[in-house]
């Protein structure tokens, strides 16, 4: 079952696309990373699927239910935490989970405490009294007493320290259970969701770049580091998944976006003669900078 | 904390790090036959990773027969000969093949990568044996 | 827990502190009205002025505040606010609202009662006051909601209200200028129509705005109502010629049920008598042997509220009404000539005016007129005869009297 579903979204902003054609599908039990450049469409996309903005067009599914038609039965099965959501700032802590708490049928009072407890969140304090990093823990801390099936976070680590951060994620993790738990993270904090990720999705200029399972992701990107001997390398007509290819004296560079051990094998055969070749695998955040900066060169998205 | 030392790095399989991990702790004795095995939950939470993938990797070292599923405990290291050799050799191996492949792009050859790995052998023995004299 | 409820304790508890200050506004104004009902013409001017300004600056604009405070907490314009990712639907948040709207029109009744009760108002006259103060905070409510409910903040509601303010004075500046009749030789009733039926838009724009905003958070919707509806409403007050057919009977300020109030003739003797309090400040015999009793009355202030009160500009004090000094010695009485001091007191459910009444012993104390009237009022009263048994009434053997001709 696909607990979020877009089928060829999109979404107008004035007399542009802040969305177009845009399609993905997130399984349950999954962690989906949405990743993409700053004015991407990340939060467009999210709010979308929150039904805080409505589509101009194409549909988007969450929890089985049209996004215009999500109400409280869906919303207390989801969780949202985002960076731009302002909370009740007047409140104290244990007033906002007093707050929030009969909404939830499933809410779950242990658990609330030992959140509570975990977090080191002051309870008497005034929500506008925590720092940026105590405020984004709140935020969590009531999205997840009541064990959602659908955790939604826009940019929930940006303004974080890092222990800050790791906190936020043992929250994040001390709530799952498999299968029945779905976590849709937008950050640009790639290094610390190539860790949590099953899936991930690159948006880019309001379109979906790609989709697909992690391990592909980064099984099929390798940097390539040739040093040459005495053969010219034949560098015509490259293969379309070669990025930012470069040749500096015996030394030729390339980022293979479409790497595998058969392919690698006869193209260093025919291209590279006589030649040593080194090949890395790349972190997630390099395969995000690499197809970013090969976007902004191409005049039409390619082939990635 | 975890019963066997590990760092995850970026870039590589978190899968393949952790059963590297995990064998070379069992091999080396760190983890002993019987110790109990941290829960999916708890790898999860500790290695921060997505459970899914901790999940896989129990899986994964169960299937391998490095661990075995107990009813009412969970996981445990699974009891097995101790680690030969050539096994442990093989546990170097990615070690060793970040050292080929840092000497290659620095252009060293195989006997100066030899020389090197003999000097720092014999500075750490000394090391060692600095300490244990005091 | 009812999960409305829960939405709207949460607002009051939110609002605590505001609400206390109205309260106390209230009670303030309510002790001020009171106190300057028993001062003399130059002593009462502060607590006049004090009272003024509670009742018709702070108090209206505390409620309105109030409003704002209640909507600005969960937002309903496009945008991310905290209510919409929880399972709240705009019905739900709708119905709690409305129903903390309701309770702060309820809390300047719930001060006035035990002061209404004191002044002896008894039940007939409690259901009409308690019906006039929600009937204004419900005005100010009513004016106070659209704009809330398109702001999407506090401070946006304060710029669109300032807008609004700019706006009316435009429109006030316009109205001379456009072609149609001018304010003055509009007659009362058409008057009293105009404001019924700019009501009437506002209350369905109001609605509209208010439902659309709940449920659909189409704010450019709303605004285009909101500027619809003030179009209208200035076209009605501009061009509306009045229609046989929405005749509506301009309220008489004064009850006309028939009263009877006593009380003794010296300085500072009050009754209060079904609602109506009557003091008297001064008694001076004057020394052209008139008598002048200073007067400061007061009495409940049902149908005065917008659009009712545009139709009683023109109307002057009642003519039902004649003051009698009545001896309890020899049963003689004197007619007063009613001098009502135009200054009007709206307070707390009541209006406080004075009267100077000047008696003539010459003209009506057949037989002799004693030189030194202060013996003849020590046995005096003074009588306050109202509505329909004033034309029935008539001295004891003197002729009667001019006033109860009219």
């Amino acid at each position: 079952m696909n607990v979020i579903e877009t089928n060829d979204l999109s979404r107008r902003y004035g007399r542009a696309d802040a969305l177009h054609g845009l399609s993905l599908s997130v399984p349950a039990g999954s962690i989906f990373a949405f990743i993409g450049p700053n004015g991407a469409g990340k939060t467009t996309t999210i709010k979308v699927l929150m039904n805080l903005l409505e589509p101009s067009g194409g549909a988007a599914r969450v929890l089985g239910v049209d996004s215009r038609k999500l109400g409280p039965r869906e919303r207390e099965k989801i969780g949202y935490v985002s960076e731009n959501q302002k909370l009740p700032d007047w409140m104290t802590v244990r007033q906002l989970l007093d707050y929030c708490r009969p909404f939830y049928p499933t809410w779950d009072r242990g658990l609330e405490a030992k959140l509570l407890n975990q977090f080191e969140l002051p309870p008497d304090r005034k929500v506008r009294q925590l720092s940026r990093g105590m405020m984004m823990k709140a935020a969590l801390l009531i999205s997840l007493p009541y064990r959602p099936k659908l955790l939604v976070l826009d940019e929930p680590f940006s303004g974080l320290d890092p222990l800050v951060r790791d906190e936020f994620v043992r929250g994040m993790l001390e709530v799952s259970q498999q299968s029945e738990w779905t976590i849709f993270i937008s950050s640009h904090d790639i290094n610390e969701v190539e860790q949590l990720a099953d899936r991930v999705g690159l948006i880019d200029g309001g379109r979906m770049q790609f989709a697909e399972p992690i391990e592909g992701l980064m099984g099929r990107f390798r940097r390539v580091e040739v040093t040459l001997g005495n053969a010219e390398p034949d560098l015509l007509s490259p293969p379309e998944g070669w990025l930012e290819l470069e040749r500096l004296g015996n030394q030729v560079r390339f980022v293979d976006s479409h790497y595998s051990p058969d392919a690698f094998g006869s193209y260093r055969s025919e291209r590279f003669r006589d030649s040593e070749a080194i090949v890395s695998p790349m972190k997630l955040r390099e395969i995000f900078v690499t197809l970013a900066k090969s976007k902004r060169e191409r005049s039409a998205s390619g082939a990635l | 904390m975890l019963p066997f030392a590990i760092r995850l790095e970026l870039g590589l399989p978190i899968t393949d790090q952790i059963l590297f991990a995990v064998k070379k702790a069992v091999v080396g004795g760190q983890l002993r036959p019987g110790d109990k095995f941290p829960s999916v939950r708890v790898l999860s939470q500790e290695l921060k990773i997505n459970p899914n993938t901790a999940h896989k990797v129990v899986a994964a070292l169960v299937a391998q027969g490095v661990l075995v599923t107990t009813p009412a405990v969970g996981s445990v290291v699974a009891a097995r000969e101790p680690g030969g050799r050539v096994e442990k050799a093989e546990l170097l191996g990615a070690e060793v093949e970040r050292l080929v492949v840092e000497a290659k792009r620095l252009g060293l050859d195989l006997e100066a990568v030899l020389e090197a790995v003999e000097a720092h052998w014999e500075r750490f023995n000394q090391g060692v044996r600095r300490t244990t004299a005091k | 827990m009812n999960l409305t409820f829960h939405i709207a304790l949460k607002d009051v508890y939110r609002l605590r502190w505001a609400l206390l200050l109205w309260v106390v506004t209230i009670a303030s104004e309510l002790a001020l009205a009171s106190i300057q009902a028993t001062l003399d013409v130059e002593g009462h001017v502060p607590f006049y002025m004090s009272a003024w300004t509670l009742g018709n600056i702070f108090i209206p604009v505390i409620g309105y505040g109030l409003v704002m405070g209640l909507q600005d907490d969960d937002p309903v314009t496009e945008g991310d606010a905290f209510w919409m990712t929880r399972p709240i639907t705009g019905g739900r948040l709708l119905s709690a609202k409305a129903l903390v709207l309701a309770l702060l029109c309820l809390v300047p009744v719930l001060v006035c009662v035990p002061f209404w009760l004191s002044h002896d108002f008894g039940l007939a006259l409690l259901g009409p006051s308690s019906a006039e103060m929600l009937w204004r905070q419900g005005l100010i409510s009513l004016l106070a909601v659209p704009l809330a409910v398109v702001s999407s903040s506090g401070a946006k509601f304060v710029t669109n209200t300032l807008i609004g303010v700019v706006t009316l004075l435009g429109l006030a500046l316009l109205y001379p200028l456009l072609e149609g009749s001018s304010l003055p030789e509009i007659t009362a009733p058409v008057l009293v129509q105009k404001g019924w039926l700019i009501l009437a838009v506002w209350l369905i724009a109001s609605a509209a705005i208010a439902l659309n905003q709940y449920y659909r958070r189409r704010t450019k919707l709303s605004a285009t109502i909101l500027l619809a509806a003030v179009i209208a409403c200035f076209a009605i007050a501009k061009w509306w010629h009045g229609s046989g057919a929405l005749r509506t009977a301009t309220a008489t300020p004064h009850a006309s049920a028939p009263q009877l109030t006593e009380v003794a003739a010296r300085a500072g003797a009050t009754v209060v008598l079904k609602g109506r309090t009557l003091r008297i400040l001064s008694v001076i015999p004057d020394f052209s042997s008139m008598v002048m009793i200073e007067v400061s009355e007061s009495e409940p202030d049902t149908a005065s509220a917008f659009p009712r009160s545009l139709g009683q500009a023109a109307a002057g004090s009642s003519a039902q009404e004649h003051y009698l000094l009545v001896s309890q010695d020899d049963g003689r009485a004197m007619t007063a000539e009613v001098t009502r001091n135009p200054e009007v007191l709206h307070a707390g459910g009541l209006r406080y005016f004075r009267t100077t009444l000047v008696f003539n012993p010459s003209r009506d104390l057949p037989g002799e007129v004693p030189t030194n009237m202060a013996p003849w009022l020590e046995d005096a009263v003074l009588v306050k005869v109202e509505g329909r048994a004033a034309g029935l009434f008539r001295l004891k053997g003197a002729p009667p009297p001019q006033a109860s001709r009219t």
